[in-house]
């Protein structure tokens, strides 16, 4: 699973444990999901995509080569 | 902006933090250490006319003290990694051969050790149910590899058990304990 995480984070100006406060998650769960290597639960997903005003689509692309990583 | 790794403080083994590492080192030290001089007490205590020597039992529950302080610091920090490593050292000291021979101090001190043991399993379980979902993952990996390995040592000490020295109970913990440790690592590195 891809993601826009870093992009929407860098155009707020957050730095990941910002963003991992928002989410109430350690900075490291953050750092994991930016650089594709979790993949978050849908609870999870879902209060990413409140905290950006998102839709979860418009975050979290599903990867083309299908490969699973969380 | 915060870079990736630029807020932790790692010893580049997997997760364990540099932070962690001296109240560790401590809780071992004074567990050993405090443990090793109540042993010598309670061996003493055996000999006829030998009356209470505050010298023996007051670093001896020093030690203990310091041990259950620097515990309850890394459970605040909620550093389990380190917590695991602590019970994976000290494990080894509690063997039942080691302990004074009357049977009454053997009962007390085998009920201690299992009031201790369970007080620590439920204060590592809440921890870890207190982590988020990812840490959750890295625990439950973490207990996938314990028990695999674990499994697998058990098998092949069973197969070579004609010819291995007898295998003590405390020492199946422990190697339970540090491939926990190890499985722990191994997971947290994948996620990094």
């Amino acid at each position: 699973m891809r993601n826009r995480l870093r992009v929407l984070r860098a155009e707020r100006e957050w730095s990941q444990a910002e963003l991992a406060r928002r989410l109430s998650v350690s900075r490291q769960t953050v750092n994991a999901i930016e650089n594709g290597r979790y993949d978050p639960s849908l609870p999870l997903a879902f209060a990413i995509a409140g905290v950006f005003a998102k839709t979860i689509e418009e975050i979290f692309v599903p990867d083309a080569r299908g490969r699973k990583t969380g | 902006m915060q870079d990736a790794t630029a807020d932790e403080r790692t010893l580049g083994l997997g997760g364990m933090s540099r932070d962690g590492l001296l109240p560790a080192l401590l809780a071992v030290a004074g567990l050993w250490g405090g443990l090793a001089v109540l042993r010598l007490y309670a061996w003493h205590q055996l000999e006829p006319g030998w009356g209470v020597h505050l010298g023996l039992l007051l670093p001896g529950f020093l030690g203990l003290v310091l041990a259950g302080w620097m515990a309850t610091r890394l459970a605040r920090r909620r550093d389990h990694p380190w917590l695991m490593f602590v019970a994976v050292v000290v494990l080894p000291i509690f063997q039942p051969q080691n302990k004074p021979g009357v049977l009454f101090w053997r009962l007390v001190g085998g009920v201690c050790g299992l009031a201790l043991v369970a007080v620590a399993v439920y204060a590592f379980v809440r921890m870890v149910a207190r982590t988020d979902e990812l840490e959750r993952r890295i625990n439950q990996e973490a207990l996938s590899f314990a028990f695999a390995s674990s499994l697998v040592l058990a098998i092949a000490y069973s197969l070579f058990q004609d010819l291995l020295p007898p295998l003590q109970g405390v020492w199946v913990a422990a190697a339970m304990s540090a491939t926990w440790l190890l499985g722990w690592n191994v997971s947290w590195s994948r996620y990094r």
